[in-house]
Parts: structure tokens; C-alpha cells; sequence
């Protein structure tokens, strides 16, 4: 064997023996996080970023108690800023409507893109600021109970899509390095709502408000 | 060829070998069986990486669903072949139905109709792989939310079920 083939050779079992050994580096870099490491309240942090999320809020709509659920799904750029799908359905309570003599309730939904800049979010307690564009629907719905059944029946009376924009604030807590608790406030704004039924009066500015609620965050933070 | 040569390539071929015996699971294929019936295949791209795709039938309707899974072994002190799985996909698919329920409310619609969907999901669970047979089982939670023409935006969390794999 010449030297060039000793050579080749030599640096072929070299590069085949340290690449897994700078992998290994690599990864160790990557997991440590080095000093870019994130504060939880329990566990160690971890850099690469996305969520899934679910949550509940408490809004009035039409002066009646509405609930609110949502989810979200985002890529976590860099800690800072969320860009994702997300969605939330609301109903409000059932009430008498003397025009028509039904029990009348709210209930729809609205789904759209969602940016999200976080502030200080290596904090265990931080702020982000949640801002949802997308469009929805809305009906009236008529109720009619079923006996013995402790579901009720809803029958669309009258329907109409608007468009919504949601900015809100949330204080998160990094509860792990996987989950995060959030307390938040909304307003939800929409184009006007136009319910075309003479004997159902709804106002266009019908689903303006705000919320507050909670969300519970699951994924790489 | 002289002896140190074939010493080098005999070398190189061993540390290539060991290479490729760690990536001795690389797909498997079974069934889901829980709130509903899935068909499921699920290629590994590495020890601790795999998609899989999820064909479910229910819900007045069919879904394609493809996820990004990671595992990382569980009560490693207990046993090696425990894991526990977690990752999100997303899905499409359709619906034909004439009514649907939020919490206690059952939405009826005048007919049936159809609407397309389009959701994200998530997933959480533990694996066990069987080591001496080419067998995984599984339980796991998959909520997800998604988009349709009739609903506009529904939350589903009562995927919980139980799958059964064979490994290839």
C-alpha cells in the first residue's frame, strides 16, 4: 500500500469515527441550550418552538352569559413571536324572545390566522399579546327541549358571516418546559352583523366584546 | 490487495455495519381502535422520529391525517421498550350529516349536507414494542380542532384509544 492510500484511508476512518462524535456535540449543544436556557418553574428548557393550545373564556353577548372555546396551533419562532390556525366557538345563554314566542340563543363560531409576540419569554411569568384575523358565522338558533333527554334541539332561524379581528393579552406562566398556563383578556371586533329576519331583532354590533379566560398551552415553548 | 488494506476496508465496513444496525425499525402498519376505527402507517425516520398517516372512518365522515411523532423512552428504570410518544399533524377530509352536538346542544340542520374539513391535531401517549416479537401497542389521546363549511370551527377531545401495530 502507498502512502496516498494510507492516507485516504486513514482519513476516511476519521471522518466515519468524529462525525458522529461532533454530532453527539452538536446535539449536546442543542439540548443544553448552553446559556440561552429557558426558566421554567419545574424542569429544564428546551429552544425550537410550537404549540397547541385550548382555552375558555367567560364574554356577554346580546347582555347574556356566553362562553367562548377556542384552540390554536402555532410555529414558536425564536421564543418571540407565534404565527399559526386557531379557531373559537361561542353560545350564549337561551332566552324568551317575545316577537317570536321561541326561546332564542346565539351560538357560532369564527376561525382565522394568529400572530402572537411574546415578551421576555424566558420568564416563568411573561406576557404575550395574541392577536387573531379570520371570519365567522353566526345563527340564531331556536330551542326546543327534548323530554327525558338532557340534550336540547337548535334550529337555525336566521344566520350571517362577518369578519373578526381579536387582540388580547395573556400572562403565561412557564409551568414546563412543555406546558404553559395563560390568564387572558380579549376584544373581539367584527364587521357588522346582518341578521335579515323582520321578526328577530339583533344588533350589527351584536358580537362586540370582551372576554376573559384561560389557556392552557401544550408543546415545544 | 495487502493485509493492512484489508484491514482498513474490513474496519470500515464494521463501523458502517453498526450504523445500519441501529436503524432497525423503520416502519410499521396496524390499526387504532378507540372512539372510532383508524388504519394506520407510520414510517420512523430515526430511532426517536416518525411520520404517520391515519386513515379514520366516523363521525358521519372520513379523515386523512398526517403526523409529526417524537419519543423518548418512559420509566426507562422499569423496562426499555416503554416510550412515550407525543407530536402534532394536521387533516383533511369530509363530513355528511344533518345535526351535531356542542356540550349538551344537538345543531339540526333542515338536511343532510356535506361539508369539507380541514383541522390540526396533536398527539400524547405511551408505546410499548414488544421485543421479542416484531408487535407495538399502544394507547394514546389525540385532540384536535377543525375548519368545516357547516360547523365553521369545532373542538374534538374524546380521542382516546388503543393501537395495535405489526413492525416490517
Amino acid at each position: 500500500m502507498n502512502i496516498n492510500m494510507k492516507r485516504i484511508l486513514f482519513l476516511m476512518l476519521l471522518a466515519v469515527i468524529l462525525s458522529p462524535v461532533f454530532s453527539q456535540n452538536d446535539e449536546e449543544k442543542t439540548r443544553s441550550g448552553g446559556n440561552d436556557e429557558m426558566k421554567t418553574l419545574m424542569g429544564k428548557g428546551r429552544s425550537v418552538g410550537g404549540y397547541g393550545s385550548l382555552s375558555i373564556a367567560y364574554t356577554q353577548i346580546q347582555d347574556r352569559d356566553a362562553f367562548v372555546f377556542g384552540a390554536k396551533g402555532g410555529l414558536l419562532m425564536g421564543h418571540i413571536f407565534t404565527i399559526g390556525l386557531g379557531g373559537s366557538g361561542f353560545f350564549n345563554d337561551v332566552q324568551s324572545d317575545e316577537a317570536t314566542g321561541k326561546d332564542l340563543s346565539l351560538a357560532g363560531g369564527y376561525l382565522g390566522v394568529f400572530f402572537e409576540p411574546v415578551i421576555m419569554p424566558k420568564f416563568p411569568v411573561h406576557v404575550s399579546f395574541p392577536v387573531m384575523i379570520g371570519a365567522g358565522g353566526v345563527w340564531v338558533m331556536s330551542v326546543t327541549e327534548e323530554e327525558g333527554d338532557w340534550t336540547d334541539n337548535y334550529t337555525s332561524e336566521a344566520s350571517d358571516a362577518y369578519m373578526v379581528i381579536e387582540p388580547g393579552v395573556e400572562i403565561e406562566l412557564n409551568v414546563t418546559r412543555y406546558f404553559r398556563f395563560c390568564v387572558g383578556g380579549y376584544y373581539r371586533y367584527t364587521t357588522d352583523v346582518d341578521i335579515q329576519d323582520p321578526d328577530i331583532s339583533v344588533p350589527v354590533d351584536i358580537l362586540h366584546g370582551f372576554s376573559g379566560g384561560v389557556t392552557f398551552k401544550f408543546g415545544r415553548l | 490487495m495487502n493485509a493492512s488494506m484489508k484491514s482498513a476496508i474490513l474496519l470500515t465496513g464494521l463501523l458502517f455495519t453498526g450504523v445500519l444496525c441501529a436503524q432497525n425499525y423503520t416502519r410499521d402498519a396496524g390499526i387504532r381502535l378507540g372512539d372510532y376505527f383508524s388504519g394506520t402507517y407510520r414510517q420512523f425516520s430515526s430511532d426517536d422520529e416518525a411520520m404517520e398517516g391515519v386513515l379514520f372512518v366516523g363521525r358521519h365522515g372520513v379523515t386523512i391525517s398526517v403526523l409529526k411523532e417524537y419519543f423518548s423512552p418512559a420509566f426507562f428504570r422499569f423496562s426499555e421498550n416503554v416510550f412515550f410518544e407525543y407530536g402534532f399533524g394536521a387533516h383533511i377530509g369530509f363530513r355528511y350529516l344533518d345535526s351535531y352536538k356542542v356540550f349538551n346542544r344537538r345543531y339540526v340542520l333542515d338536511d343532510k349536507r356535506f361539508t369539507p374539513l380541514l383541522g390540526l391535531d396533536g398527539i400524547v401517549g405511551l408505546e410499548y414494542r414488544f421485543p421479542d416479537l416484531p408487535v407495538t401497542i399502544s394507547t394514546d389521546f389525540r385532540p384536535y380542532f377543525e375548519y368545516s363549511t357547516i360547523q365553521i370551527f369545532s373542538i374534538y377531545l374524546k380521542s382516546v384509544g388503543i393501537s395495535l401495530k405489526y413492525r416490517f
